[in-house]
């Protein structure tokens, strides 16, 4: 494989659902040890982009690759983390982890179970791994998420909005667990499309965000980021360029608002 | 007085049945307006259920030698045709029509053709107890087939279960509360059809032993043999309940 083929790429990308148009011309290549964060509002077609991605859904127009192979199914190279938990409630978390291993990796009884067991104390799971879903909180039953997504082994981790129903500490604690997790090796790259609508959560997290507009969706922008290490949370948000990074994406957006209001009121005055 | 208010309400049922235990006391106790022979009074019930009890026990075996392997096989087949109709879109449409027609039918309605065309009023029975288990089962099993949440496919597609084991790995469990749906108005239909079934034709089973002692007017027996019959049924389903809530333990909280 050579490095320009690696990773996904997106040509002319679209996909239209009862005749109307989510995703229109998406042009995208994301390398391969990407952290790239997808922001939009509701109905950009954020969750529909992932799920393209994800094999989960087929385009109506373009094509869609991963490592130069045209996607068309759904694969374990490509784990998926959605928001509400999916762990498969008639499983301890043991079970969920080492069913994904046993049905991905070909591993067997014992030493299934072992590699469950590393995954889930990775993220911090290890005193829980005989718990049912049901006797878990929300941030560990997304903890148990994530450790199912990577145990297949995955080269890419799509994640859709994964913290979006979590308090914030739980939530912070996450983000830096999934920093650690996707960001932290270079052995083991992992391309990470993670899709939210929290551009403080976006640029905390990514390498590169992408932000969608909306109706039909499409990319408004595309900002590479390569920020220092984050030792304390408080102070690297009080970082100039960091608030300087916010604000430029928050104009993005509202901008785009605006020119969408703008085509309206032109139209309402030419009526 | 709060207190004892507290205790009547946890005690209520206890203290109802047996207020309705002395109203029948009373009633058989020979006031002019009643009859001693319809009526028989509790002891002579208790009498009749405790000299009768070989003849009970053997009449509730007879009744759940045919309900068991009928109830069994409906479950075994509403099941598995039921996972795989609610599965697989082309095999639900094509039962659709049949089971939108035949599923209403009333089982007693087929008791006299499976007297005229099976062997033997044995076969009959289980036969009718297996129709009326069956519909709600297999509609149920497929109505939560179908209705199994997007997120459990997704996660089976991408851990690479194949269709053959989604079946049976993942519709299959994610569809039993609603298959315990099915299974319990399966049982109660079963319990009615087979009394039913064997106060028609049967010479065997409680329905028989009711309608024998009808037969001879031996009223404590008669009575004896239906509060049997609700004891033997209530145990089952009480039996039912238990299995069902260890089966289902993980529906907490979802």
């Amino acid at each position: 494989m050579n490095q320009k083929q690696s990773g996904f790429e997106a040509t002319n990308l679209g996909f239209s659902y009862d005749g109307k148009p989510i995703l229109k011309d998406i042009n995208l290549k994301i390398n391969q040890g990407d952290f790239v964060c997808l922001l939009g509002e509701s109905g950009s077609g954020k969750t529909t982009l992932l799920n393209l991605l994800a094999g989960l859904t087929k385009p109506t127009e373009g094509h869609i690759y991963w490592n130069g192979k045209e996607i068309e199914k759904p694969s374990s190279e490509r784990s998926v983390v959605f928001q509400d938990y999916t762990l498969f409630p008639w499983l301890t978390l043991l079970q969920n982890v080492s069913l994904a291993i046993k049905k991905t990796q070909k591993a067997k009884g014992n030493y299934a179970k072992k590699l469950a067991e590393d995954y889930l104390n990775l993220v911090g799971l290890s005193g829980s791994l005989h718990k049912y879903p049901f006797e878990l909180s929300g941030g560990m039953r997304q903890r148990g998420a994530i450790a199912r997504a990577l145990s297949v082994g995955a080269d890419a981790l799509l994640l859709d909005e994964p913290f979006g129903a979590l308090d914030p500490v739980n939530r912070a604690s996450l983000q830096d667990l999934i920093l650690e997790l996707c960001r932290g090796s270079k052995d083991r790259p992992i391309t990470t499309l993670f899709v939210t609508h929290d551009i403080r959560e976006a640029v905390y997290l990514a390498s590169r965000i992408i932000v969608l507009g909306s109706t039909p969706g499409r990319i408004i922008a595309d900002i590479p980021l390569n920020f220092s290490a984050k030792k304390n949370r408080d102070e690297w948000f009080r970082n100039k360029q960091v608030q300087e990074t916010i604000k430029s994406i928050e104009e993005a957006y509202h901008k785009d608002v605006l020119e969408k209001l703008g085509h309206l009121v032109q139209g309402g005055a030419s009526i | 007085m709060r207190i004892f208010i507290k205790y009547l309400s946890k005690f209520s049922g206890i203290l109802f049945l047996l207020f309705l235990l002395g109203i029948w006391t009373f009633i058989s106790s020979g006031p002019e307006w009643s009859s001693q022979y319809l009526f028989p009074s509790p002891k002579a019930i208790a009498n009749a259920l405790f000299n009768s009890r070989e003849e009970l026990l053997r009449s509730a075996g007879a009744s759940l030698l045919k309900l068991i392997p009928a109830y069994f096989a409906a479950a075994v087949v509403g099941i598995s045709v039921g996972i795989v109709s609610g599965s697989v879109p082309w095999v639900g449409n094509m039962l659709k029509p049949i089971s939108r027609f035949a599923a209403p039918i009333p089982p007693n309605v087929y008791i006299p053709y499976a007297i005229a065309i099976l062997p033997t009023f044995y076969l009959s029975s289980t036969f009718i107890i297996f129709i009326a288990a069956f519909w709600p089962i297999y509609l149920n099993t497929a109505a939560g087939a179908a209705e199994i949440p997007e997120k459990y496919k997704r996660n089976a597609a991408i851990i690479g279960i194949g269709r053959i084991e989604y079946l049976w790995r993942i519709a299959l469990i994610a569809s039993l509360p609603s298959i315990f749906s099915g299974l319990s108005v399966g049982m109660g239909l079963s319990f009615i059809m087979l009394t039913v079934a064997e106060l028609f034709g049967e010479n065997t089973g409680l329905g028989h032993f009711v309608q024998f002692y009808a037969d001879y007017s031996d009223y404590p027996n008669m009575v004896a043999g239906i509060l049997w019959t609700g004891i033997v049924v209530l145990a089952i389903m009480e039996l039912f309940e238990f299995v069902k809530r260890k089966v289902l333990f993980w529906t907490k909280g979802n």
